[in-house]
């Protein structure tokens, strides 16, 4: 394995999902599928992920309010990509207002992503 | 396993590709069950929504890999439109563009949503699809598949487009308004004489959007094409026309704006002309409609009206070019034409009017500006009536009925020299608007009107034809005459002699209408005189008699002038000196005239009433008896629902009925239904067509349910749907033929059956009845038993001894 780093996906696409997954493992990311907003919200109470990507609509809890609680509930600064079909000016300006750190409007490349999501935690990685 | 395809890469390790080949052979073999072979393209197709890049590039090789178009080619072959359809959207999802071939097929297909997928299709395969579909289509291309294939175009990389103009001689006139439209999107100029060609298309949709080409291209040669085919336009090419010659044109085409202005009859277009001639060359035509006249404001005192004339003349010599047509125009036309022009003038006046005021009073305020006197050039010809307002005016009023106007006085000299004289000159007047008068009020205090001889003007203008008129005599007329100074009259000092006149009323019943002769009244006049010399002398003494004299006589007198007249000269002048009431007070004449009028419809009152008493008599109520009031009742209902069999009954009626007035009403009713054409008719004969109640009913109804209801006939029908069946059975469905057929049967057979048990209780009553019957009979005829009890005693034997 190149890295370790930890990726907390939420998405209810379980295809999609699998497929990022898949992707990112292939990258060499330890990838924690959440099919809903309830489960991301457990799973970061008990730890919090090297980067989160979430998609924006989620059974439970949106990806907006997730945002929400990472950088105001548990004040953390992980890096946050958001996935999301309706890739509007109105939600990608909500999106960064909240805190997100990059947008990815869907049809998305998995290859992309990867590169994302290696920028984010260089990014996070020279912040430290 | 599929994500294991779509992220492969060549270069891997030896594990991973055997891995690779391990998976491929796992997947053939389980794409050898149809159902997951359908379950994969629905899972690519899903994934293709979501994933763009290299993988979806890898997803449709993979498609294409694992042999899953042919099972999308095969969709194409069937004959269900949804099939075709899903067939060619999974073969242009997932970039089959060997498919292309196959689905070409389905341009012209006539199911429209195959047709539009495939037009979808070709496009988004091949940049040549829509060479293809242009040269092809024969079919109409909606607004909204216009729309989807510029989208599909617009997101194609690496696309050149065609030159779209040689499409602008297709016959599929929705080929050329694409086209047109494709050349605006991609800004292909190069096929600017086929649009000015365009220009005389006989089709107003493709002329429109030849017109938009030509716009947005700036195709100045068009100007004159459009000018000639402007006027075998509509309304709205008329409009878009205009619009387009205004962004193309120069001064140059003002001319062809105004004269469409005069000639063009639609407001619409008349309005974007005017626009256009401003477009061209801005504020070249000044708003006119709600722009209020100069004249309504209010200016300032120190302003007089030399000053705006002067400022008037100046500013009037610099109008633009149009104001000085209409100004000449003004100039040349005869009187007629002047008065019509009048208004148009009129508005451009005013407006210059109120630029003028607006720069006045800046100039006095900010620079103190006395205007020069020496401006004024006497010799210079007024382009507009430039006189001062009130000259205007009075000009204007000679010609006018100002009746109605109240009576303002400015100073004693005016009153002098303008004497108002009602309705002068009123056949050579002119007819002007109100709104062009000028007028100068002042306030008129009481004081300075010094009003001469009021009540003689008053006097002659009133209509005196009311009042009754008074006869005075001869001498008062002399006295009258004689006598300078006219005293006021007191009624309590007038001394009238009344005469008694009595009305001959039967001649005046005979002949109401006549107006009363002069001889007959002269000689009653001459009895009375003899007859009746009591005569009030004062007006104590005046009766109500007397009153109702006086006022016959002055009834007499109204009827007409001529009459009076006439009594003027032959009863004062005659030389009996009947003494008649000369002079009386209008208080006299109004209780008189009161009373007698009282007096007359009570007399008419009475006269009525004996008439009444005479000749209108009530016809007395005819009280019937309760019992004869209930045949009437009875009567009445078999005239309103009886019929022949009634007779029997009425004839019955008549027989005891005494009452005339029913015998009368029994025998009209008798008449009449025997006579009644309705009661006439044959009864109702057993061959004619017999309705059904399911027969309205079993028409509308679906094979299914006519089933269901030819079962329910058999259960319940009787004879009537017996017709019914035997048509039913002609029907050309095979279902219905057989049912009815067989309902028909079922319910003959019932109804047989039914008659035969009905035949038989009739049977068995009828043999019940025989032998109750029998019974009788042999009751009868057995011989009687003796009533009297059996007594043993009554054995008659005789009592002997054996020995």
């Amino acid at each position: 394995m190149k890295n370790q780093s930890s990726v907390l996906l939420a998405e209810d696409d379980e295809l999609l999902a699998t497929l990022i997954k898949h992707r990112l493992e292939k990258g060499g990311y330890q990838v924690i599928l959440n099919r809903d907003g309830k489960e991301v919200k457990e799973h970061l109470n008990m730890s919090i992920p090297d980067i989160i990507i979430c998609d924006i609509m989620m059974p439970y809890f949106s990806g907006m309010e997730l945002i929400d609680f990472v950088r105001n509930e548990l004040n953390s600064n992980v890096p946050i990509i958001i996935i999301s079909s309706a890739g509007n000016e109105e939600n990608v300006l909500n999106a960064f207002e909240l805190g997100a750190n990059d947008f990815l409007s869907k049809p998305i490349s998995p290859s992309e992503l990867l590169v994302r999501v290696a920028k984010e935690l260089n990014k996070t990685k020279r912040a430290d | 396993m599929i994500v294991e395809f779509l992220f492969y890469e060549e270069n891997v390790s030896i594990a991973e590709d055997t891995n690779y080949a391990h998976l491929k052979s796992e997947i053939r073999n389980l794409l050898n069950n149809p159902f997951n072979r359908k379950v994969l393209i629905d899972v690519l197709m899903d994934l293709r929504k979501d994933l763009s890049g290299n993988t979806l590039n890898n997803l449709f090789e993979l498609f294409q890999s694992l042999g899953l178009h042919h099972d999308s080619y095969k969709k194409l072959e069937s004959w269900k439109w949804q099939t075709v359809s899903k067939g060619i959207l999974e073969l242009t999802q997932l970039h089959v563009e060997d498919s292309y071939v196959f689905i070409a097929k389905f341009i012209n297909d006539k199911r429209s949503t195959i047709r539009k997928q495939a037009e979808i299709a070709i496009i988004t395969l091949k940049n040549e699809g829509v060479n293809y579909f242009l040269d092809t289509t024969t079919y109409r291309i909606s607004e909204w598949q216009q729309l989807k294939i510029l989208e599909v175009l617009k997101n194609k990389t690496n696309y050149l487009p065609p030159s779209f103009n040689q499409w602008l001689l297709s016959k599929n006139k929705d080929v050329v308004l694409f086209s047109l439209r494709l050349m605006k999107v991609y800004n292909q100029t190069d096929g600017n004489k086929a649009l000015i060609e365009l220009l005389k298309h006989k089709n107003a949709q493709i002329k429109f959007a030849a017109i938009n080409c030509i716009s947005e291209f700036h195709v100045v040669s068009a100007i004159e094409t459009l000018k000639l085919v402007f006027w075998n336009s509509s309304v709205d090419i008329k409009i878009a026309t205009l619009d387009a010659i205004a962004s193309l044109g120069s001064s140059a085409e003002i001319e062809f704006f105004k004269s469409v202005g005069v000639k063009e009859s639609n407001f619409n277009v008349k309005s974007k002309a005017l626009s256009c001639i401003n477009v061209i060359s801005p504020m070249s035509v000044l708003p006119t409609s709600g722009v209020q006249s100069v004249d309504k404001f209010k200016i300032p005192n120190d302003i007089d009206n030399e000053t705006l004339t002067e400022i008037n003349i100046d500013v009037i010599e610099h109008t633009t070019p149009q104001n000085e047509d209409i100004v000449t125009i003004n100039e040349s036309q005869s009187d007629t034409a002047k008065t019509a022009l009048k208004k148009q003038t009129n508005i451009d006046k005013s407006s210059i009017q109120e630029e003028l005021i607006s720069e006045i009073q800046e100039e006095l305020v900010s620079e103190d500006v006395h205007l020069n006197q020496d401006h004024i050039n006497e010799n210079v010809e007024l382009p507009l009536e430039t006189k001062p307002f009130a000259a205007d005016i009075d000009s204007d009023i000679e010609g006018f009925s100002i009746d109605f106007l109240p009576l303002v006085f400015t100073d004693e000299k005016t009153v002098k020299s303008e004497k108002y004289i009602p309705n002068k000159n009123i056949s050579d007047s002119k007819q002007i608007e109100l709104s062009e008068l000028e007028l100068i009020f002042e306030e008129v205090s009481s004081e300075e009107i010094k009003v001469e001889n009021v009540n003689e003007i008053l006097i002659d203008e009133i209509d005196v034809a009311f009042i009754p008129i008074v006869i005075p005599s001869q001498e008062e007329i002399n006295s009258k005459q004689n006598q300078e100074n006219v005293k006021p009259l007191n009624p309590l000092n007038i001394d009238v002699i009344y005469s008694e006149i009595i009305i001959d009323i039967k001649k005046e019943n005979k002949k109401p209408a006549e107006p009363p002769k002069i001889k007959a009244q002269q000689k009653t006049l001459r009895k009375k005189k003899k007859t009746a010399p009591k005569v009030p002398t004062s007006i104590q003494d005046i009766t109500m008699k007397n009153i109702k004299n006086i006022e016959c006589n002055a009834v007499e007198v109204d009827y007409d002038r001529k009459v009076t007249e006439e009594i003027d000269n032959d009863v004062f002048d005659s030389d009996l000196s009947l003494e008649i009431p000369r002079e009386l007070t209008t208080i006299e004449w109004i209780l008189a005239e009161n009373e007698a009028q009282s007096e007359m419809k009570h007399k008419i009152k009475t006269i009525l009433n004996q008439q009444d008493k005479a000749s209108f008599k009530l016809p007395k109520p005819n009280i019937l008896s309760e019992n004869s009031i209930s045949t009437m009742v009875l009567l009445n209902d078999i005239e309103a629902l009886g019929d022949e069999r009634e007779i029997p009954l009425l004839k019955n009626l008549l027989l005891d009925e005494k009452e005339p007035i029913l015998r009368e009403q029994i025998e009209y009713l008798l008449i009449k239904i025997s006579k009644t054409e309705v009661l006439k008719r044959e009864p109702i004969k057993p061959d004619t067509v017999v309705y059904s109640v399911f027969e309205e009913y079993f028409g509308r109804l679906d094979i299914q349910s006519k089933l269901i209801l030819l079962d329910e006939i058999s259960a319940v029908g009787d004879e009537k749907e017996i017709p019914f069946l035997r048509r039913v059975v002609e029907s050309s469905k095979a279902k219905v033929h057989l049912k009815a057929q067989k309902c028909l049967e079922q319910l003959i057979a019932r109804l047989l059956k039914e008659k035969e048990q009905i035949n038989t209780e009739i049977l068995k009553s009828k043999s019940v009845i025989t032998a109750k019957t029998e019974i009788k009979i042999s009751k009868e005829n057995s011989p009687k038993i003796s009533e009297k009890p059996f007594s043993i005693f009554e054995i008659d034997f005789d009592i002997t001894r054996d020995n």
